[in-house]
């Protein structure tokens, strides 16, 4: 049938591999066959690790901000995409896709040129004037980590709320308009509550890859902006501990889980809301 | 509808068994499987195989090595052998590839003894090799374990403080001094587990190769210590060249002597001290891969690699540390003086970092990842 | 207003990225020195970059493929057709895009090394099908969705078996979503980075190479260069796919609240 290449393909690549790693956690050493013995050593190493689950909980922080502020950025964006924009729309959405479909490596560096104390900010800000010297705190930390991330994801965020908010049906305007309700009002009272699955989605779409992020600390995040990614990134490539690795990546999985729970009942029950009031 | 659930739940059900049938033979071949993962220990036996047709070298090294002028006369000796290079960034991503079975036939580490004690290279035949004799012997020592040698030594170069000596009021005079809250928030430090425990341990007054527990611990509380100086951690010296030049970083700590050359070349006061512990050198070898076929071709290029000429070239090209004494004579006065390079005293009076081994691989690394963890 | 200021903040990296491959100067920095075409040569006399430019773009392509194959099959079945498990696959088709990708490299990378393979350009392609799945599932799954099955009914009405519906009716009204889907696989897979530099073996792919040079020497404005190509490439492939995809879109797009029910609730199974 037709769900069996797609299926098995995934379930060959991307399924079993996670359950792969579930299992090399348990692993004595990435390497060499005698190392093939059933341990609980890394599982007890990570846990003992109060450092490392710390950086965890302070990454899932981290990537709440940069979805946060996505969602907010992005979400003005949607709204003209899908209110103001009429025969340009789909123009006007490619404009907003293209820089998102480019090298993502190639943006992170753009902004470490940006930021960087003799970047393009601060050569602006002194050329205008506002400052003489420079402000050397913009790079390497966590906020040069949260600004960076935030212009990568933008316009993906934007893509969630802009598909939700085009599923609302307009004559729900009209009839509030009719009835004598304000713009604020039809937007506080049906245009947000509609859209809300759709920011739930953005923000999901946005947060959990956030929580994985090491290409963009590692190179503007300095000491101070070090995110778990790194560490599991550090540990398979410069640790070439495998086993703790996949301990590690388990831990961000099932932390993610746990996460993901809190947006899906939302979700669900403004599903319901959406349904009565449509 | 409730028929329609059951009978998806079934369906779910009998998937969710597939599933796990699956990952059973799947398990079961990966383990019964030849793991692939390791090359045969027999190769300790001096495989010196010479069965292949001779037409192609792999190597596995470090950007920018394969510069034509640094294997001296090999292109126009051997017009009809083709290299394959396949590069590195560090020395662990050489380690990997070469412990995932990688089929090269020259591997050039800094991570030295690591590669011989896991049966990853083999001994070196030195007696065909042209130039060993004029390789110094602090060198050769570095490379030869229980008596056989296992590389031959092509470049070696320091690793020490470059200091901003126009942003800074004191002027650092040892690894020490790094912790100093002064430079504070200015300080980067090589993202290197192995440096950052090197230097703790000697600021602390322990051997790096041989720590107790409760040592390490001091070593990490003592890193730990550090970070409020740290800007970041640096792991190309291109992006520290920047950093320096905008002034953004005043003390690199484990910097090379490239920085040094491209600070002098844009007229960045800066000065390469000594610290009063020492400075750490590097020292990069060429290594002959135990699944080569191609053995006595390889040990061809890497005399070719040592010659004069070639050594020369790369002493002039990167101010690196040259392997030949030969060279000296002709390596560019600017540079010799720059790096002190010309008295053979002076690689008396460094220490290389410890050799590298499986232990103390895990130990740093363990470390070094929760210092960066803390916050 | 606020569109426009946003839209062009986007675009300014990128615009950044371009003018500093044409500054005449080896740091990558202010003040601008100069202009110069010197590292586009220098970029096109480098073998070993030209060797990650060729093996990326045939991955892309070659991932592309595969990826879109495999995404439209997935998006027909779980569109148009009830069957056990379609929640499941559902999930495990969009789940790709929204696990982070240092763990589906990871895992990748264990999986396959303890199955004995290799790493190498094969591997790095494995990757990158996974992770465009997804996005072909999408992207072809909102085409499926608008389509209109009367026509299939029509046709096999009129005596067609149903092989010959999907491939001389089916096929060509999905056409321009199918090539959108490829063409965004393609972008993606080429410019893929975080999956590839685990799973990456002895042949350099591109994005993986220009980190790796970046690191190691004096090639900054070089890299800028082939940024600067890269990026005006990947815009005009963007654009095309959604050329074509724009203009043959039926169906939920047109104005917003005209989409039918049954649809959006696909659209919505297909995005979460």
């Amino acid at each position: 049938m037709l769900v069996t290449p797609p299926g098995a393909a995934l379930l060959m690549f991307f399924v079993l591999p996670l359950i792969a790693m579930l299992l090399f956690s348990f692993r004595e050493g990435t390497f060499s066959p005698e190392r093939e013995m059933f341990t609980l050593r890394h599982v007890v190493h990570f846990l003992e690790g109060r450092d490392v689950q710390r950086l965890l909980w302070e990454s899932a922080l981290t990537s709440a901000v940069i979805s946060t502020i996505a969602v907010t950025l992005a979400y003005p964006l949607a709204y003209y995409l899908a209110f103001g924009a009429r025969e340009r729309r789909n123009i006007l959405l490619l404009l907003v896709l293209l820089p998102a479909m480019t090298s993502y490596l190639l943006r992170v560096m753009a902004w470490k040129i940006i930021l960087g104390s003799e970047g393009l900010l601060n050569t602006f800000l002194i050329w205008t004037g506002v400052t003489a010297e420079g402000f050397t705190g913009l790079l390497h930390n966590r906020n040069a980590v949260i600004v960076t991330l935030v212009y990568v994801w933008v316009p993906f965020a934007a893509l969630p709320i802009f598909a939700s908010l085009m599923r609302i049906d307009t004559r729900l305007f009209e009839g509030a308009a009719d009835l004598g309700a304000r713009p604020w009002e039809t937007f506080g009272l049906i245009t947000l509550p509609l859209s809300l699955p759709g920011i739930a989605g953005a923000f999901l779409f946005v947060f959990v890859p956030t929580l994985g992020e090491w290409v963009t600390p590692m190179l503007v995040g300095g000491t101070e902006g070090v995110m778990f990614g790194n560490i599991i990134q550090d540990t398979f490539t410069r640790g070439l501990n495998w086993p703790l690795g996949s301990v590690m990546s388990l831990a961000m999985i099932s932390l993610t889980v746990v996460l993901l729970g809190v947006p899906v009942v939302v979700y669900r029950s403004f599903r319901k809301v959406r349904t009565r009031v449509a | 509808m409730h028929a329609h659930s059951t009978r998806s739940t079934l369906g779910r059900l009998l998937i969710t068994l597939g599933c796990v049938i699956t990952v059973l033979l799947v398990l079961a071949v990966a383990g019964c499987g030849d793991d692939a993962s390791t090359v045969t220990t027999a190769a300790q036996e001096g495989l010196q195989d010479n069965s292949g047709d001779g037409k192609s070298l792999t190597l596995l090294d470090w950007g920018g090595y394969d510069t034509p002028e640094f294997r001296g006369d090999w292109d126009t000796e051997h017009p009809d052998v083709k290299l394959n290079w396949v590069f590195a960034n560090e020395d662990s991503e050489m380690y990997a590839k070469m412990q995932s079975g990688f089929q090269n036939d020259l591997v050039r580490p800094v991570w030295t003894k690591i590669y011989a004690d896991q049966g990853l290279v083999q001994p070196i035949d030195t007696s065909k090799i042209t130039n060993w004799g004029s390789i110094p012997k602090k060198m050769t020592d570095h490379v030869t374990y229980d008596g056989k040698v296992y590389f031959v030594p092509t470049a070696w170069g320091l690793s020490s403080i470059l200091v901003r000596t126009d942003k800074v009021t004191t002027m650092p005079k040892s690894w020490a001094d790094l912790w100093n809250p002064e430079y504070k928030g200015h300080v980067s430090i090589f993202d290197s587990g192995e440096l950052g425990f090197v230097v703790a341990a000697k600021v602390l007054g322990f051997d790096p190769t041989n720590t107790t527990e409760d040592q390490r611990a001091q070593i990490k509380q003592k890193l730990l210590e550090l970070k409020p100086n740290l800007k970041n951690y640096w792991s190309d010296s291109v992006a520290l060249d920047q950093e320096i030049a905008a002034g953004d970083v005043w003390i690199a700590a484990g910097a090379w002597t490239t920085s040094l050359i491209s600070a002098s070349t844009n007229n960045i006061p800066v000065e390469y001290i000594t610290p009063t512990e020492g400075v750490f050198a590097w020292m990069g070898g060429l290594g002959v891969s135990s699944t080569t076929k191609n053995y006595d071709l390889a040990l061809e290029f890497i005399d070719s690699y040592v010659s004069t000429k070639a050594q020369a070239a790369v002493g002039n090209a990167w101010g690196l540390g040259v392997a030949n004494n030969d060279a000296l004579p002709l390596l560019d006065p600017a540079t010799v003086t720059l790096l002190k390079l010309d008295a053979m005293g002076t690689l008396d009076s460094l220490e290389f970092l410890p050799p590298v081994t499986d232990d103390l691989r895990t130990a740093y690394t363990e470390i070094w990842t929760e210092v960066k963890a803390a916050q | 207003m606020y569109f426009w200021l946003i839209a062009v903040l986007l675009y300014v990296p990128l615009l950044l990225l371009m003018v500093l491959s044409v500054n005449d100067s080896i740091t990558l920095g202010f003040p601008l020195k100069g202009f110069t075409l010197r590292w586009y040569q220098a970029a096109l006399d480098n073998p070993i970059m030209l060797d990650a430019l060729r093996n990326s773009l045939l991955l892309a392509v070659v991932s592309a493929f595969v990826a879109t194959i495999l995404g439209s099959l997935a998006a027909m079945a779980i569109v148009r057709f009830r069957f056990p498990g379609r929640t499941f696959l559902a999930a495990v088709t969009g789940a790709p895009l929204v696990i982070p990708f240092v763990i589906v490299g990871a895992a990748l990378l264990v999986a396959l090394r303890w199955a004995g393979f290799e790493l190498s350009l094969w591997t790095v392609g494995v990757g990158q099908v996974v992770l465009c799945i997804p996005l072909a599932a999408i992207i072809v799954g909102s085409g499926v969705v608008g389509f209109d099955q009367a026509l299939e009914e029509a046709s096999m009405d009129l005596g067609a078996t149903y092989a010959q519906t999907q491939l001389l009716v089916t096929l060509p009204i999905l056409a321009p979503v199918l090539i959108a889907s490829f063409i965004t696989c393609v972008v993606s897979a080429f410019n893929e980075f975080a999956i590839s530099v685990f799973l990456v073996g002895i042949e350099p792919v591109l994005p993986v190479y220009l980190y790796s040079q970046l690191r190691n020497t004096t090639s900054g404005p070089l890299i800028m260069a082939v940024a600067s190509a890269v990026i005006l490439t990947s815009f005009a492939l963007v654009l095309v796919a959604w050329a074509l995809q724009g203009g043959t879109r039926r169906g939920g797009r047109a104005t917003p609240g005209s989409a039918k029910p049954a649809s959006t609730k696909e659209l919505d199974a297909t995005l979460s």
